[in-house]
């Protein structure tokens, strides 16, 4: 608008014929006469929903996976019931080892696949989704103005 | 105190822009006036009278009204001509779908008011039973027709009105002139200047969560809720895809939201007029995508906030903009988006800015002036010849 008409008192009425006469002498880079409506709003907005890896299942599934901590742990005192109790725990363990051991493998993997799918949806919810509505908006845009540069040579044909 | 008579079908608890405007014109008259507003009411139901602040009100039944009908048809009619030529057999039909209060007359005839204002164009009762235009005895009478199509002044119902008028009142200059028109300066035909009151210091706070989307264009879809809309518009995600940085705010009724390239935020506000003006006081401009109303104060409104307009061309908002000098208008929707584009120019907008301000200033923003400029219109010169004010 570097060359608007007058500088002080300004008209509206200029500027708008200014605005106008520049349009005829150089059509813009946005379609004028139609233009797209879908607008995806609702789905940019139902795509912005609480990031499910926050989810409190998941949380859990965080704190509970390892079973570390009940292996090791043999119990306290020295009393008859708990000798015989250390004396159960070392059996088992060493009998069953080689199952906690898989079992501590498989939920920790189990806990990290929940977690990757988990982000994985929160990325394809709203950045991809966005990103790929701008691509269809951005088409539908290039569509309305070839529609729009098209009905411009049909009727200058005339 | 004069009494002055208001008849009217807007009034009541809507908030649409022809019941507050009848609200203002009453308000301003009940500083020098007793007020009875008689409101033709459909559907009908029974007369009654109750009080309304400092108004009579009198609710007069209006039998046979189909408003919806006549709109549909009034808007059908339109597409061709403009309207301009409404067949006589359609223009019968439009007077019917308006009803009748016959009980009008008997209720101004008890009240013997002063001055009679007759509040919008639709007036579906015999306004010959106020006497003639300039008679001894007879209520001075004045037409706020709100409308400035020349196919509805001139048709007979509303030359009727316009014939026996002794004054008549425009929301605006372009109203102004086509009363002008069609009865050839019979008429006193002035502008009402309404006095429109913001509340500026409740407008210097922005909407909680608004700021972090930096400049934004507030556009108006739909105002007050339940107000007009139309179905088809510009949309918000196409207009802020050709604006760059600047984020895009918008009205649609009870729904508001702001956003930028990234980001959408529903603010979870009512859709008060307070918040509209704490929305519009920091826009960069405030478009109006309304079907136009005929009196466009939220363009005066944006103006005294100092925010320049984009309004649709041939609306009431079109002739405050170009009279203040405040803002751009548009044909079609490429128009809307090249003048939103022109106003990211801040010299541009910003005389824009202080022209309007200056324009809205002087001719809406001063109550009191607003006061005598509706005691002028409607009591004329009643006021030194036939009462004197005790002070």
């Amino acid at each position: 608008m570097e060359d608007l008409p007058g500088d002080s008192g300004l008209d509206a009425r200029a500027v708008v014929e200014h605005l106008r006469a520049l349009v005829d002498s150089a059509p813009g880079a946005y379609p004028r006469d139609w233009l797209p409506q879908a607008t995806f709003d609702e789905l940019l907005v139902r795509a912005d929903r609480d990031p499910i890896h926050l989810h409190p299942s998941l949380h859990h599934l965080h704190r509970r996976w390892d079973m570390g901590h009940a292996r090791t742990q043999t119990g306290t005192g020295f009393g008859p019931k708990a000798v015989i109790r250390r004396l159960l725990a070392r059996i088992v363990n060493s009998a069953l080892d080689r199952y906690f051991a898989e079992e501590q493998e498989f939920r920790a993997a189990l806990a990290q696949s929940i977690d990757a799918i988990a982000y994985r949806v929160d990325e394809i919810s709203s950045a991809d989704l966005r990103s790929l509505l701008e691509v269809v908006r951005n088409d539908l845009l290039d569509l309305a103005r070839y529609v729009d540069d098209r009905i411009d040579t049909r009727l200058g044909d005339r | 105190m004069p009494r002055v008579a208001v008849v009217t079908q807007h009034w009541g608890s809507r908030a649409d822009e022809l019941t507050e405007t009848t609200r203002l014109v009453a308000g301003a008259l009940a500083r020098h006036a007793t007020v009875d507003v008689v409101h033709l009411l459909a559907p009908p139901e029974p007369p009654r009278t109750s009080a309304d602040s400092v108004f009579g009100v009198h609710q007069v039944p209006l039998h046979g009204a189909r408003p919806l009908r006549a709109s549909i048809l009034r808007a059908a009619l339109g597409t061709y001509d403009r309207g301009r030529n409404v067949p006589r057999r359609a223009a019968t039909i439009l007077h019917d779908l308006e009803g009748s209060a016959p009980d009008v007359p008997d209720v101004l005839a008890r009240l013997a008011p002063d001055a009679v204002v007759l509040a919008g164009h639709h007036q579906p009762w015999d306004v010959g039973t106020l006497g003639v235009r300039g008679a001894i005895g007879s209520p001075r009478v004045v037409l706020l027709p709100y409308t400035a199509e020349g196919s509805i002044l001139r048709s007979g119902p509303v030359s009727r009105l316009l014939a026996r008028a002794d004054a008549a009142g425009a929301a605006h200059s372009g109203e102004r002139r086509a009363l002008e028109v069609a009865t050839a300066g019979t008429v006193d035909a002035r502008r009402l200047g309404l006095g429109v009151g913001v509340n500026r210091s409740a407008a210097a706070n922005r909407l909680f969560g608004v700021r972090f989307f930096g400049a934004y264009v507030l556009i108006i879809r739909s105002f007050p809720p339940g107000g007009a809309r139309w179905e088809r518009s510009v949309t918000h995600d196409v207009l802020r895809s050709t604006l760059g940085d600047i984020s895009v705010a918008e009205i649609d009724g009870d729904t508001w939201r702001i956003g930028d390239k990234e980001n959408t935020l529903e603010l979870p506000v009512s859709p008060s007029r307070v918040n509209l003006w704490r929305l519009m006081a920091h826009a960069i401009a405030t478009v109006d995508l309304r079907p136009p109303g005929p009196v466009g104060r939220e363009t005066i409104e944006s103006l005294l906030l100092g925010t320049p307009v984009v309004v649709p061309e041939g609306s009431a908002a079109h002739e405050h903009a170009a009279d203040a000098g405040g803002g751009l208008w548009y044909r079609n929707d490429g128009e809307l988006i090249d003048s939103v584009r022109a106003l990211s120019d801040r010299r541009l907008r910003d005389r824009l800015a202080v022209q309007g301000k200056l324009w809205a200033d002087r001719n809406h923003g001063d109550m009191d002036d607003f006061v005598e400029r509706v005691h002028d219109l409607v009591l004329g010169d009643r006021r030194s010849a036939s009462w004197r004010d005790p002070s």
